[in-house]
C-alpha cells in the first residue's frame, strides 16, 4: 500500500519533480518514511534524480534530491497500478475488513 | 550476512555513545545556529580576516584600538560594515564555509568551530589571517572564544547523530549520497521535525539497506 501511494502522489503530476518530505506528504506517509520505496523505485528504473540546483551558501541550506518519473515509470506505473487495484478487487481473497471476510 | 548485521549494530551503538561526549564540549545556546555553516563561525571568518585588513579599516578612519574593542564584542553591525567596506571579505567567508563544508565530508561529523579555525592553517588565504597584524592577532583574539562557541544546537546534534546512524545501514558506496539527501530534506524543517524525520530514517534505514543490498548482491534491482 505504501508503494502504491508513493506511486499514486508521483501520477498526479507526472512530469513534476518532487524532493523526499514533498513525496511523503502526498502520499500521506510519515516523512522519513518512504526511502526504502524511492530506493527500490529508482532501481527498478521508474524513478530517476538529481541534486537541486543551488549556491547552498546564498540559500542557506544544503541542496535536496528531486526524483520525478522516468521515461519507463510513466509508461509502466500506469498498468502496475491498475494491476494491482484488480488483484483487490470487492470480493477478493482479503485478511482486511473491507474485504468481507472479516 | 548476520555477521554484518552484528557488525553494523555494534558499530552504531560504539558511535552513539562516542557522539554526545564530542559534542557536550560544544555549550548548547538557545537559537545557535545549526547547519553546515553556523552562524557563529561565518562571522568569525570575518573577524579574522579584519585582523589583516587593519590598512583598509584605517582608511576609513577606523582605528586599530576601535576594531579590538569590537573583536571583543562583535555584533551583527559590525560584520555588516566590515562587509561593505572589505571588497574581499566575501571570498574569504565563501573559504571558510568552504573549509567548513571539506572538514564535515572528511570527518563525517560537524566539525567544531575550533577544528575550522585549525584548518586555516596551510591555507593560502586564510592563514595570514591567523597572524598578528597591526598589533591585533586574529587567532589570539578569536581561539579562546571559539572554545565556548556553540555552533550546533542540542536538536541539532540529535538529528545528525540520528542521520549518521541511519546511514551507517546503508552500503558504504551508497552512504554520502544518502547522508547528504537527508541532511538536505531535514535542513528545511524545524528542529522537532527535523528530529522525527530522522528517527523515522532510522527505524527503516535497514530496510534501505537490504534493498541497496539486494541490488548489489544478486546484480538486478530489488522489487
Amino acid at each position: 500500500m505504501p508503494t502504491r501511494a508513493v506511486l499514486a502522489a508521483f501520477m498526479a503530476r507526472p512530469a513534476d519533480e518532487h524532493y523526499g518530505l514533498e513525496v511523503s506528504e502526498a502520499a500521506g506517509l510519515a516523512p522519513g518514511s518512504i526511502y526504502p520505496i524511492l530506493i527500490r523505485l529508482e532501481q527498478y528504473g521508474w524513478l530517476e534524480s538529481r541534486w537541486e540546483d543551488i549556491d547552498k551558501h546564498a540559500e542557506g541550506r544544503p541542496p535536496r534530491r528531486y526524483y520525478r518519473l522516468s521515461e519507463k515509470g510513466a509508461q509502466d506505473v500506469p498498468l502496475a497500478l491498475t494491476r494491482a487495484n484488480e488483484r483487490r478487487r470487492p470480493g477478493s481473497a482479503s485478511l482486511r475488513p473491507q474485504g468481507g471476510l472479516m | 550476512m548476520s555477521l554484518e548485521v552484528v557488525a553494523i549494530v555494534v558499530i552504531a551503538c560504539l558511535i552513539a555513545s562516542i557522539a554526545p561526549r564530542a559534542g557536550e564540549r560544544l555549550r548548547s545556546g538557545e537559537g545557535a545556529p545549526g547547519r553546515p555553516a553556523g552562524g557563529k563561525v561565518r562571522d568569525a571568518g570575518i573577524f579574522l580576516c579584519s585582523s589583516d585588513c587593519a590598512d583598509g579599516l584605517a582608511s576609513v578612519g577606523v582605528a586599530t584600538r576601535e576594531m579590538r574593542l569590537d573583536l571583543d564584542s562583535p555584533g551583527p553591525e559590525f560584520v555588516r560594515a566590515l562587509n561593505e567596506m572589505l571588497p574581499g571579505a566575501n571570498a574569504l567567508k565563501k573559504r571558510v564555509w568552504d573549509l567548513q563544508d571539506e572538514l564535515w565530508e572528511r570527518l563525517g561529523r560537524p566539525p567544531t568551530a575550533q577544528e575550522v579555525v585549525a584548518s586555516f592553517e596551510g591555507d593560502p588565504l586564510l592563514e595570514p589571517m591567523l597572524k598578528p597584524s597591526h598589533g591585533v592577532s586574529g587567532g589570539a583574539v578569536f581561539a579562546p572564544r571559539v572554545e565556548s562557541t556553540p555552533i550546533f544546537s542540542r536538536a541539532d546534534r540529535t538529528v545528525e547523530r540520528r542521520l549518521s546512524l541511519a546511514a551507517l545501514f546503508l552500503p558504504a558506496a551508497n552512504r554520502e549520497r544518502y547522508r547528504r539527501e537527508w541532511q538536505g530534506e531535514a535542513a528545511g524543517m524545524p528542529s522537532a521535525a527535523a528530529a522525527q524525520f530522522a528517527l523515522n530514517l532510522l527505524i527503516r534505514a535497514p530496510r534501505s539497506g537490504l534493498a541497496l543490498r539486494l541490488r548489489r548482491i544478486f546484480g538486478r534491482a530489488a522489487t
